[in-house]
This record gives C-alpha cells, sequence and structure tokens, in this order.
C-alpha cells in the first residue's frame, strides 16, 4: 500500500505561483474539482471510473505567494497533503537574451538550478556561497526527452501566440546576430516554441533591468543561465526539506514559458504581453508529461479520479 | 495506551467544554470564530490539517481537555500518545541537551510521550495517531518556539500523525496554513453542574472557568465566595491554601514555589527539595488535600494555578524581586503571565494601594504586553486590579505602537488590544491615527497627580521642538513616564543639546535608562546616533538595552533613503550577528523588527550584508530562516511596488 498525505495520495502534484499560471495548468489538467481543507483542485471523476477518496492521478496547486519563501512553504505543504511522487513546477520565467537561441514563448526545462541569493558581492569580488537543494530528477528528464524531440507537443497549446512584431525589435536583433554565430541544436520553424534544456537562475528580486549593475553581475556570474525566475529554487528547497524518510523519493522537474527577456529595455511590456501564451506552453508540456508518467505509473486499478481523463 | 487512559485524572461532573475555532490570530482574538465545536469534535478540526493550537486561560482545563480527548480516543479503539512539555524541562536529560536540530527533537518528544513511542512505530500504526501535547506556556519561551517547530516536522514527515497542543493566550509563528486554532470558551450557563438560583447582580464570572467550578463542585469552595463582589482568583486559592496548611508553613511553601521557577526553570521538582525547604508535614498535608502529587522521587502541584498562586504570593511580598531577572523567572521569560495576574490580584487586595500601582508600573518597565495581559484578565475575572488611571495611559501608550513602523510590533499591541477587549481597547482599536489618538487621550480625566502629567507629555504633538529639559524626563523613575517621554521624543524635534544629551544618557543611565533612550534614538537617523547603538548592541551588560539597540538600528536604518548611511548601519548590525545569535530573544526580535511599513527603497537588496553575515553565521534550519527571510522581505518589497 503506497502511503499518502494527510488528505490522500496523489501520483503527481502541479504547483504554480501566478494567476495566469494556474489559470493555464487549470484548462490543461481540466483540474476544476476543489479538494476540500486544501488550496488543491484536481479533475473532476469521470462517470465511468470509480472514484477511491484521497487518491489522484494530479492535484494542482497555486502558491500563496511569491518568492522562495512561499514557494518552499508551498511545497512542503503539498507533501504533507498528497505525499506526490512526482512534482511539476509550471509558470512563466525571464529568458538571458542570447544563451542558446532562447526565444519568447520557448520552454525552459532547467538540468541545474542556481540560487542567486547565495552569491556574495565583497569589494568587486563575487563570492560563492551553497545551501542544499533537490536538482530537477533525471528519470524526468529522460521521460522529457522524446517529447521533445517529436516536436508534437505544440500542436496542444490552444493560446493565441502573440503577434511576430511584438518580437521585433533590438532585443529580437541582438538575438538573431547570436543565433546566427550558433546555429540552434533542433530546426523549429520560427514561431513554434522548442525545448530548452539548460540551467535556470532563482533570485529573489526581479531580474528585469538593463541597466542595473548586480543584475548584470548575476548574470555574468551564472554565465549558462538561460532563464531566471523567482522560485524554482524554493520549491526545490522544499522537496528538499522533506527528504527525511527513504522510502519516499519525490521527483522534481520546472517547466518555465519564456515571457520576457530579462535584459530587455520593454521587459515589463513583453511579460504582460507573452505571459499567457508563455504560461500555457508551459502548461501544456506539463500535461503531456504527466501523460508519460502516468504510463509508466499508473495509480493503482479503481483508483484515480482523473487518471482516464489523463491517458485519453 | 488503555493503562495511561486508566491512569489520567478526569475532573467530575465532566463539563461541556466549547471551543472556538479559527484560521488565523485575527479571527482568534476577534472572536469570530468559524465554528464552535465540542471537545470531542476538536479531534475532527485538528485532522484538516494535522497541527491545532489549543489556547486558554489559566484553570480554563486545558489539560483536562487532553485527558478527557486520551480517553475518548482509546475508547473508540484509535491511537494517541501525551506529551507533558513541563516534564521536558525538568528532567536532567532535558530538551537543552538534545542537538538543535528537528530530528533529533522530534524523537526526543516522541521517546517522552505516555506511552512512549518512535517515527518507526507510529508509521507502522494503520490509522491515525493523535499526539497530545500539554503545556506550550509551561516552558521558558525560547523553548516553545523550538518545541512547535519539532512538532511541526514531526507531523510533517508522518501524515498520519496529528498534533494538538494547548498553550494560554499568545500568537504563536505558526502558519494558518497548517495549524488550525482554537480558544477554549467560557463555560455558558447550559455548561455547569445544577446551581442555585444566581443573582444576575453579582460577580459569576469566575463560574465560566472549569477550575473553579470544579472546586465548587467538590465542596472546596462555596457559591458563596465565588459570587463576592470583590473576588478574585488569588482569594479563592488563598482561602484553599490556608484550609489546607498552616499560615507560618504557607510562607515557606510559596518561597518554595518561587524557588522551583527561579532554580529549576520548572513545574517539576524534587520531593526531596521541598521537603528540606517547606518542611516534611507541610507536604504531608499538601498531599492529603490533594495539591501536591508525587511520582517517585519528583513532584509537582496538582493545579499550576495553585503553584502559580503560591509564586505570585511570595513574589508580590518582596518587591526587590520586581526587576527584569524576577519577572523573567515568574513568566518562564515571557512564556506565561499567569503568576503575574495572581501577584497583581494579591496586591490589590492589600492594604497598601500604592504598592499595587508601583508593582504595575515596575511591570510596565519590564514588558508592556504583560501589563496588557494582566489587565485583560483582571477585566475578565472582574478583579480589576489595575487602576483606572494607569489602565488608561497603558492602553494609550499600546495604540500608538498601532502605527509603528515594525510590522511585529503593530500586529502585537492589536492582539494585546483586542485580548484586552473592554470598551476602551474597542474604541482604540477603531482609531485611525494618531490625531484621532490625542482627541481620545484628551478628552479623559484622571483621578491622580501622575495620570495629569502624563497626558500633558503624551499630548505633545508630532515634530515639537524639545529642549534638553524634555528629554531628561526619560529619566523619570516613574517607568510610565518614562516610558512616555521616550515615545513621545521620537515624534519630536530634538536641539542638537537635546541629541547629545540622550547620547550621554545612553552611557551614564540606569540599565532601564538605557534601554528607554536607545528606544528613543531609532528615530534620529544618523552617523552620531547609531555609533553608540552599535556599541550598546555589542557590549552593553543589560540584556534590554542591547534589544531596544537591535530595534532602533533597524529604525533608523529603515527611515534613510538607500545610501552610505544605510549600509553602514546595516553593516554595524552585520558585525554584532554574533552577539545577535547569541541570545535568542535578539536573534528572533531580528527576524521579526526587518520587516517595515512602509517599506524603503531597496529595503530587501540593502539588508543583503546582514542576511548574508547571518546565513554564513549558522547552519541547518537556522540558515533556510534566513533564506525565508530575505525571500519574504523581497516579496513585501515588490508587492509595495506594485
Amino acid at each position: 500500500m503506497e502511503i499518502g498525505g494527510r488528505h490522500g495520495k496523489t501520483r503527481i502534484a502541479v504547483v504554480t505561483v501566478l494567476p495566469e499560471e494556474f489559470d493555464a495548468a487549470q484548462r490543461a489538467f481540466a483540474a476544476t474539482q476543489h479538494i476540500l481543507h486544501t488550496r488543491a483542485y484536481t479533475a473532476a471523476a469521470p462517470a465511468n471510473v470509480p472514484e477511491a477518496e484521497g487518491s489522484y492521478s494530479t492535484v494542482l496547486v497555486r502558491a500563496a505567494g511569491r518568492g522562495t519563501g512561499e514557494a518552499q512553504e508551498t511545497a512542503s505543504r503539498i507533501i504533507d497533503q498528497f505525499r506526490p511522487d512526482f512534482l511539476i513546477v509550471l509558470g512563466i520565467a525571464g529568458g538571458v537574451q542570447g544563451r542558446d537561441h532562447v526565444a519568447l514563448g520557448d520552454a525552459v526545462v532547467p538540468d541545474y538550478i542556481y540560487y542567486g541569493e547565495y552569491m556574495k558581492i565583497v569589494k568587486q569580488h563575487v563570492l560563492r556561497r551553497d545551501g542544499p537543494f533537490d536538482q530537477p530528477s533525471r528519470y524526468l528528464h529522460d521521460l522529457l526527452e522524446p517529447i521533445r524531440i517529436a516536436t508534437v507537443w505544440q500542436q496542444t497549446i490552444t493560446e493565441a501566440r502573440p503577434p511576430a512584431e511584438h518580437i521585433a525589435g533590438p532585443d529580437a536583433r541582438a538575438d538573431d546576430q547570436v543565433a546566427a554565430n550558433k546555429p540552434p541544436e533542433q530546426e523549429i520553424p520560427v514561431g513554434i516554441p522548442k525545448v530548452l534544456i539548460a540551467p535556470l537562475l532563482t533570485t529573489e528580486k526581479i531580474l528585469a533591468d538593463e541597466e542595473n549593475a548586480i543584475q548584470a553581475q548575476l548574470l555574468d556570474f551564472y554565465d549558462h543561465a538561460v532563464a531566471a525566475d523567482m522560485e524554482s529554487a524554493g520549491f526545490a528547497r522544499g522537496v528538499f526539506l522533506n527528504r527525511r524518510d527513504p522510502s519516499y523519493n519525490p521527483q522534481l522537474i520546472v517547466i518555465r514559458g519564456v515571457s520576457d527577456f530579462v535584459q530587455s529595455s520593454n521587459n515589463k511590456e513583453q511579460r504582460e504581453l507573452w505571459k499567457a501564451y508563455a504560461s500555457d506552453v508551459a502548461a501544456r508540456l506539463s500535461r503531456v508529461l504527466a501523460e508519460e508518467i502516468l504510463g509508466d505509473w499508473p495509480v493503482e486499478s479503481g483508483q484515480g479520479e482523473a487518471q482516464a481523463d489523463l491517458r485519453s | 495506551m488503555r493503562n495511561v487512559a486508566n491512569h489520567l485524572e478526569i475532573a467530575r461532573p465532566e463539563f461541556n467544554l466549547k471551543l472556538g475555532v479559527a484560521e488565523t490570530y485575527d479571527a482568534l482574538l476577534g472572536r469570530s470564530y468559524s465554528s464552535i465545536v465540542s471537545a470531542n469534535e476538536l479531534l475532527s478540526t485538528a485532522q484538516e490539517t494535522g497541527r491545532l493550537l489549543v489556547h486558554g486561560y489559566a484553570g480554563s482545563g486545558k489539560t483536562q481537555l487532553l485527558h478527557r480527548l486520551y480517553r475518548h480516543i482509546v475508547a473508540d479503539g484509535k491511537f494517541a500518545v501525551l506529551i507533558r512539555l513541563r516534564d521536558l524541562v525538568a528532567e536532567e536529560k532535558g530538551w537543552n541537551d538534545v542537538p538543535d536540530n528537528l530530528r533529533s527533537q522530534s524523537q526526543m518528544l516522541l521517546a517522552r510521550a505516555e506511552p512512549p513511542t518512535d517515527e518507526t512505530s507510529v508509521r507502522s500504526i494503520p490509522s491515525t495517531l493523535f499526539a497530545l501535547v500539554d503545556g506550550l506556556d509551561e516552558v521558558p519561551s525560547e523553548l516553545a518556539v523550538s518545541v512547535l517547530g519539532a512538532l511541526d516536522a514531526l507531523a510533517q514527515r508522518l501524515p498520519n500523525l496529528v498534533v494538538i497542543v494547548t498553550d494560554r493566550f499568545s500568537v504563536r509563528p505558526v502558519s494558518p496554513e497548517t495549524w488550525r486554532l482554537a480558544s477554549i470558551l467560557p463555560l455558558g450557563e447550559n455548561d455547569l453542574p445544577p446551581l442555585p438560583q444566581r443573582n444576575q447582580d453579582v460577580n459569576q464570572r469566575l463560574l465560566t472557568i472549569p477550575l473553579f467550578v470544579d472546586l465548587l463542585a467538590k465542596g472546596e469552595v462555596s457559591l458563596s465566595q465565588l459570587r463576592a463582589p470583590q473576588v478574585s482568583i488569588a482569594a479563592i486559592l488563598n482561602d484553599l491554601i490556608e484550609r489546607s496548611i498552616p499560615a507560618d508553613e504557607v510562607g515557606r511553601v510559596s518561597h518554595a514555589a518561587y524557588s522551583t521557577f527561579a532554580d529549576a526553570r520548572s513545574r517539576v521538582f524534587a520531593i526531596n527539595w521541598l521537603t528540606e525547604a517547606a518542611g516534611a508535614a507541610a507536604v504531608d498535608r499538601l498531599m492529603q488535600k490533594g495539591l501536591l502529587k508525587v511520582e517517585g522521587e519528583r513532584a509537582s502541584f496538582t493545579q499550576n494555578l495553585v503553584h502559580d498562586y503560591l509564586a505570585a504570593r511570595y513574589f508580590a511580598s518582596n518587591p526587590s524581586l520586581w526587576n527584569q531577572r524576577g519577572f523573567d523567572v515568574v513568566s518562564f521569560t515571557g512564556a506565561s503571565f499567569d503568576v503575574l495576574v495572581l501577584a497583581a490580584e494579591v496586591l490589590a487586595t492589600g492594604s497598601d494601594e500604592g504598592l499595587s500601582e508601583r508593582f504595575i508600573h515596575q511591570l510596565y518597565d519590564w514588558n508592556f504586553y504583560a501589563v496588557g495581559f494582566v489587565l485583560a484578565r483582571s477585566i475578565a475575572v472582574g478583579s480589576h486590579v489595575i487602576s483606572r488611571d494607569t489602565t488608561l495611559a497603558a492602553e494609550a501608550m499600546m495604540t500608538e505602537r498601532k502605527w509603528d513602523r515594525i510590522v511585529s510590533t503593530r500586529t502585537r499591541v492589536i492582539a494585546a488590544l483586542r485580548i484586552i477587549g473592554d470598551r476602551n481597547s474597542s474604541e482604540l482599536l477603531s482609531l485611525k491615527d494618531f490625531s484621532q489618538l490625542r482627541e481620545w487621550v484628551a478628552a479623559r480625566e484622571g483621578s491622580t497627580s501622575w495620570f495629569a502629567a502624563w497626558r500633558k507629555l503624551f499630548l505633545v504633538p508630532h515634530g515639537t521642538s524639545v529642549d534638553v529639559d524634555f528629554v531628561n524626563a526619560i529619566e523619570d523613575p516613574e517607568s510610565i513616564l518614562g516610558w512616555t517621554a521616550a515615545n513621545v521624543v521620537k515624534r519630536t524635534a530634538p536641539s542638537i543639546e537635546a541629541l547629545n544629551r540622550l547620547r550621554e544618557m545612553l552611557s551614564v543611565g540606569t540599565d532601564t535608562v538605557r534601554w528607554r533612550v536607545a528606544h528613543a534614538l531609532g528615530a534620529f537617523p544618523s552617523r552620531e546616533n547609531f555609533h553608540p547603538l552599535v556599541q550598546m548592541l555589542g557590549s552593553d551588560p543589560y540584556p534590554w538595552a542591547r534589544y531596544g539597540a537591535l530595534r532602533s538600528l533597524v529604525e533608523q536604518a529603515s527611515l534613510t533613503d538607500a545610501g552610505p548611511l544605510r549600509e553602514e548601519i546595516i553593516q554595524g548590525l552585520a558585525d554584532n550577528v554574533g552577539v545577535i545569535l547569541s541570545d535568542q530573544r535578539l536573534r528572533i526580535e531580528l527576524e521579526r523588527c526587518l520587516e517595515v511599513d512602509p517599506i524603503p527603497d531597496g529595503w530587501a537588496r540593502s539588508l543583503d550584508p546582514l542576511i548574508s553575515a547571518l546565513w554564513d553565521r549558522t547552519s541547518g534550519e537556522l540558515q533556510f530562516l534566513w533564506e525565508r527571510l530575505a525571500s519574504k522581505l523581497s516579496e513585501k518589497e515588490r508587492a509595495a511596488l506594485v
């Protein structure tokens, strides 16, 4: 018998932060049924599937606020309540323009997460500090790889992509120049989001100022990071802190749609314009991955309200 | 478990206890309960999040509630353990000897449970295990924080564990997402055993407290005693004690009761020690009367309130103890104010009215929240131990802190005013700004000369130019006047000479005066003013002066624009993280006071050197705490910008 949490057992927990991210995830996972005494939602049980109380294939939850502190709390709470085997953190991130051909609307799935707050700047020298937290699951990246290569998951995106002219401008040109020097690994037609497997940087401060010296130092220091967000390291720390039982081995993956470039002068406008699309990109890719997970790890027979729905 | 259940003391007749349930302290203190449940229904409430804190005043039946729940759970074929926190402090290898990590602490909690258990056993239980944890207010406040953390972690690791903890009324740092809150409600008409017709004109408040109804049912007190117009809890307990042991023995037992707090910091003590201190005859009589319980070589009073009263009696009769150490001793370093309430009652019934007032004012010098608690209880019980003038002044001064720059101070005074719950506090809570408070105070008349002086001082408006004579009022030996002067100086414009004088007082004043001056200087950020505060934080011998310096440094930093001065002040704090981390009180206060409102531009980034220094000097759970704090401050700043 699988050990559940306080309010049941779920195979997958999908966690989001912003309302737009949650909305996109709710549509992608059809998670409209509220679970009593929690902040979580799940898909309504199909009529032909017998319900087993407290057993779910997927639950969806939104953090109560932004930042790594809230993210850590959210991860701890969802583990306390549902003891998920897999956690998918989905949402948006700022891309670091000029790295790995990252484009607006792409999906970044980090294979490594940095936490920028550990960095210490002393008299212009950057000193690195490290603290423990989980890193993205190798197993989940293995599951994702065929999805990335097949390039059919993009067909499930329902949100309209912002018009092409909104990518144009000095930022896009700069990106094109970099792209011209280093061809992308995978040929994806323009306007179709690609999946980038690359490091991501988490900081507590929004990176959104092309002239900010600290931002520049951070981006120089973490020179492999292709995107930045404010929560992933917090979720990862929450998972790490709950690894206190040898029989519980939660697997974490982060899937971020790129809504803006952190160095852009019009960063905020970009984010407003691309937020819904980038959220949908992350949610749809997450959903396809969730189906793969459930293919490997089905919920026990007769249990699971949404498994039939997800596998259909 | 049945064995444990059979040995639990259950008061007869059982009352129909009701509890108000809330998700936040705002709702709990405002009595806006999401539901009102019976004792047994509380188990379902606790299962919602796996963690429940039950608050109740002394004598409200917190321990009895847990005993009844335990029996109910076991009778229902379910699983429960009982953890008595006071035993953890009393043991030779107690909480302080456990390594400072959640794993070791939670292991100890389970090992000391009745019956003892461990994580492996809990995991193997096929259903819920309820851990009933008694007496968070019976351990020193710094321990209470770590015990709560360990219980939270234990519940996190063991999803089939449900933790129910009893505590006095106090706002604990728990997440509303994971902890439910409940409050034991006063007994109502229908909850009491049959009693003669009650007269609505007399004091019946003690009949809402289970302990006294229980004593009434046992014939230990009479209905006329409980109904007396000027009744107090101390008077009832005094009568109970004096009927049990001769007057000459009461003094020795009281001294011994105080000494257990002072020496052992516990309610549990060696029986031999009590026998030596109070005499074998007194011990025998206390046992015969059922007031003292002996288990092997250890003993405790059967009712915490009896122990509290005895300690309070000794404390009240020794004004030389009314200082920081004495108040820390009888309150378990601020964890429980019940002894202070009883001491105030003892003094209020004495012949020296001035002594009673002096006690309250000395208490104000130590902790003004304690005065709020004493006030709240005296109003609830009807003993009215604090004079009207002191009540008005204390409530008005608390209300001014509603607009304090430090958010946690606002939260705490609002909670205190809600707990007091009288007409004044309701009016004061509704005031929108300081000008309304001034009008409110201006409309109040007092009956004493000090009140007239206080009111005149309090009404000094913002921005008034003040000189050396004015700031000298901070030295006033009358604590309420001295503290009012410190508060008022913060909202004035002191002359250069007056600021020089303040800095001079930092080095020549008494302990309390140094603390008050440190408090006042928080409003005046400058190099001249922050350097002595940094020095004070690092080396002042008086802990509360260091505490005041810490808060004022944060306040000064928050009052400056992002730039060199703010950086220097923050660096001054960062240079003293060793001192801050070596004193739990300073560490907890730093964690609280960094959240300020309005949040200044670049605040979170400015604090980086401090957070970084704290992170470098700590490890494990404490590092995560600083990370969470940094994240929270960044988020607050971002929200403020939006």
